[in-house]
């Protein structure tokens, strides 16, 4: 496994702490953390957001403009890619909602999915989805879940061709399908893959890691907190000193830095629906990355917690 | 796995509140009348409790799961048309061939008239005030029997209990998987007012249990 970490300005500018917003002035003048997008080269920030569950909350604007804002610390700090699935109730509303209040936010990498057994059905969904998110054009769509994943990778095949998106992939979750999944990748072209990785559960190094680098597929993962489970199994328990030498300053920047230390991920998407949250997760984006003796000590430490 | 929080699933019931008022009002006046109607008999009384159940489930059906929860979660049709089948069996079972139903100052009396009082009252107010944090809706995000699939189920198994025959344990059997359905929510959300349906409806489980070993 190689290491990813890179050169940081963190010990020069280490001592600027002590200034207010020192470190807002620490992070404009450090670069995110990248990968690229094997099928272009297109370098993406290796933290993006989910939105399951997180911003299905229909048309209360409060909690509207409490989501906006955890896009506007999101792309301020950084951030391109989110996620989104029809699936996920009215999240595509609330993330359009958010994107017009941000004042539709360039650097945004718009990534959807096609849920639905009919193939015939699936351009209406997607285009509903575009609607919804007030874009024109999807980067990624992928089939959610492998549902009808033949039908609709024709479909989206059709669709790239004909520029109305970028790059099409398809998704697992919950550690689900995954031998389904494997033949897929192994069958069929795509551009990105999507299944659940973190420190706990890391069925998908024996196999789908490994393929996905091999085929030249971007890997985005889901559930790297497990949701909110590893953050509140962990917080009770010390974060090891040991997590300065990879910039871990707190518990899910100690969880994400794991996922995206690995050289086969690029971008993991953990959700969250309080912007401080998101302000925590987006530190994970800088600074360096814990190397493969950092990562096994992760492991040990974290399992024997 | 249910695609919204406690919190959102408040902003909805608020939401939702809000456009369907006044039918809160025309449903508990129904429902009060039911439960007089269970307490005094009188001809075609029961008939008329299930044509109100019947409604209410056919209300939740299709105004609350298929019309306003839909946008929400994917699983809302087939909630609501498992609240229409529902309702369907209530016509057949109490109004078409309508079984003895009448309240009785007894063990099995009582217990029902706690899950109706539950249903009418206790759900709502724990529904609008028992959020520790979330609570910012109040009264605006009761649930609200008759129109809200929660005290709409103990409601009608609150009822049921008081009936005879053999055919009431059909009427009960998705209610009864309804307040299956609460618990798993009440555990998978961490709210404690989704708890009293799946412990009412195991306590009227037991009772209609119970009633129907006596009269057997």
């Amino acid at each position: 496994m190689s290491d990813f970490s890179r050169p940081t300005r963190r010990a020069v500018l280490g001592g600027l702490a002590v200034l207010p917003f020192a470190g807002r002035l620490a992070r404009a003048q450090e670069a995110p953390i990248t990968r690229a997008v094997p099928a272009s080269g297109e370098e993406i920030p290796v933290i993006g957001m989910g939105s399951w569950i997180t911003f299905n909350v229909g048309d209360d604007r409060r909690l509207r403009d409490e989501r906006a804002e955890v896009l506007r610390v999101f792309f301020a700090e950084g951030g391109k890619v989110v996620d989104c699935s029809p699936m996920y109730g009215t999240s595509a509303d609330v993330i359009g909602y958010g994107l017009e209040k941000l004042g539709w936010p360039p650097q945004l990498f718009s990534a959807s999915k096609v849920w639905t057994w009919r193939q015939g059905d699936g351009p209406e969904q997607m285009a509903e989805q575009r609607g919804r998110w007030g874009v024109e054009r999807f980067d990624l769509m992928q089939v959610h879940n492998l549902l009808n994943w033949e039908g609709h990778l024709e479909t989206l095949r059709a669709d790239k061709a004909a520029g109305r998106l970028r790059y099409l992939g398809v998704t697992t979750s919950h550690g689900s399908r995954h031998e389904e999944l494997e033949a897929v990748m192994k069958s069929q072209p795509l551009d990105f893959v999507q299944f659940t990785y973190n420190i706990l559960d890391r069925e998908a190094e024996d196999r789908l890691l490994p393929l996905a680098a091999e085929r030249g597929q971007a890997v985005l993962v889901n559930r790297p907190f497990r949701r909110k489970a590893l953050i509140r199994q962990f917080e009770k328990h010390p974060l090891p000193d040991w997590a300065a030498e990879f910039d871990a300053a707190n518990w899910p920047q100690f969880l994400l830095k794991f996922v995206v230390s690995h050289p086969a991920v690029t971008c993991a998407i953990p959700a969250t629906s309080r912007a401080d949250h998101m302000a925590q997760n987006m530190g994970a984006l800088y600074g360096r990355l814990p190397d493969a003796a950092l990562r096994r000590r992760m492991v040990a430490y974290v399992e024997s917690l | 796995m249910f695609p919204f929080d406690a919190e959102a699933l408040d902003a909805f019931y608020a939401s939702y509140n809000t456009a369907v008022w006044p039918a809160q009002a025309v449903a508990l006046a129904l429902a009060l009348a039911a439960v007089w109607l269970s307490a005094a008999p009188r001809g075609g009384g029961v008939r008329v409790i299930g044509a109100i159940l019947a409604a209410a489930w056919l209300w939740c059906g299709l105004v609350f799961f298929l019309r306003h929860f839909a946008a929400y979660d994917f699983m809302a049709p087939v909630y609501g048309w498992a609240f229409v089948a529902q309702a369907a069996l209530l016509l057949w079972g109490l109004v078409w061939r309508p079984p003895p139903l009448r309240w009785r100052a007894e063990a099995r009396g009582w217990i029902a008239l706690a899950v109706l009082v539950v249903a009418l009252f206790g759900l709502p107010a724990l529904t609008a005030f028992g959020k520790a944090g979330a609570g910012d809706f109040g009264w605006a995000a009761a649930r609200l029997v008759g129109v809200a699939p929660g005290p709409t189920v103990l409601f009608t198994l609150g009822l049921l209990l008081l009936a005879g025959g053999r055919r009431r344990w059909l009427l009960m059997a998705i209610p009864l998987a309804w307040c299956a359905v609460a618990g798993v929510t009440a555990w998978a959300l961490g709210v404690a007012e989704a708890w009293p349906l799946p412990v009412l409806g195991a306590a009227a489980l037991l009772f209609a249990f119970r009633r129907g070993r006596e009269t057997a």
